[in-house]
């Protein structure tokens, strides 16, 4: 799965997220999540998660749990940034262990 | 609304189904087994209720279809009544498979669509035998007891996403789960309710009729038993 389709959706995600929640998170790989400095409340990234996990169910047909005891599990969290948090994706659907 | 039923092809489950469809409701079920298609807007999955797989592809199923869940009720369940010093680790697995991991498994992934909406309702199962601390029902009971606190922390949890947490505990009332409970058994633990009699079907669905309606917005994190215990 190309990291740039995963960007997409997790971007068009926030696009969403920042609609309802009228927030102005950046669509950067850089953007802290989640933990020190981070954008987002906890509540905040339970509601962007459930935002990808619908829209990669939608896209690309993967029925995926982001939050996982492999996703807490990992040396980096994949909370931190956008990045981790798409590589932590690719990771997930590559291996099809969801 | 959209209503979507647990242990939903026979007893109480199946009951509920064809209460809710007879409204005029859209209702989805689900089961170990496979039944036939007996409404229009029944819709069934087989499924074991503690795959988390299978109960995440069932959810995408229902959030395709309708996007939205208004109503989650959580019936599935299974009993074993045994001693303890007879009781295997299996049939404690078995149990709190199907009673405690089913229930949240279906919870959580309720909350996450209903949480879109901002509004929806969510009933548990739990029962008698937990206030009566029955002999014999020690892993059942135990298992219901953890669907109970699962209840109460989850009303608080979901209370900001607009969705309610209810639960309701019946009484012995005639389906599979009772069946193999001797009669002399089943008269004791009859005694010790308010109103010493058997529950009926309708005496559930009119506590969860009470949960599910609008004005019921307010009535969270409760369990309301049956019979008077």
């Amino acid at each position: 799965m190309p990291l740039n389709e995963i960007y997409n959706i997790v971007y068009e995600s926030i696009d969403q997220f920042n609609e309802i929640n009228e927030r102005n998170l950046e669509k950067s790989p850089d953007t802290v999540l989640f933990g020190a400095g981070g954008h987002l409340e906890s509540i905040e990234l339970v509601t962007l998660i459930i935002e990808i996990e619908d829209n990669i169910d939608d896209q690309l047909d993967h029925c995926i749990s982001i939050v996982s005891e492999k996703a807490m599990s990992q040396s980096v969290s994949p909370f931190q940034t956008i990045e981790t948090l798409v590589n932590y994706i690719q990771l997930i659907i590559t291996e099809g262990d969801n | 609304m959209i209503i979507l039923i647990t242990g939903s092809s026979r007893g109480i489950g199946r009951y509920l189904a064809e209460h809710y469809l007879s409204q005029g409701h859209i209702v989805f079920g689900c089961s170990r087994s496979t039944i036939n298609n007996y409404h229009k807007n029944y819709s069934h999955t087989p499924l074991d209720v503690a795959d988390e797989k299978a109960v995440k592809k069932l959810f995408s199923s229902i959030r395709k279809k309708h996007h939205k869940l208004d109503v989650l009720i959580n019936n599935a369940g299974i009993a074993s009544m045994n001693h303890l010093l007879l009781t295997p680790v299996k049939t404690l697995e078995k149990i709190m498979q199907t009673n405690f991991t089913g229930t949240f498994l279906f919870c959580r992934e309720a909350a996450k669509l209903m949480k879109k909406a901002n509004t929806g309702r969510i009933v548990n199962f739990t029962t008698v035998a937990k206030p009566l601390n029955l002999e014999g029902e020690a892993i059942y009971a135990a298992s219901k007891a953890a669907v109970e606190s699962l209840t109460k922390i989850s009303a608080k949890e979901f209370a900001p996403l607009g969705i309610t947490v209810n639960a309701i505990g019946p009484t012995p009332i005639d389906t599979d789960l009772i069946k193999n409970v001797p009669e002399m058994k089943m008269q004791q633990l009859i005694a010790k309710q308010a109103i010493a009699k058997k529950g009926s079907f309708e005496d559930v669905s009119n506590v969860i009729d009470f949960y599910i309606k609008p004005q019921s917005q307010f009535i969270t994190g409760q369990i309301l038993y049956l019979g008077g215990i």
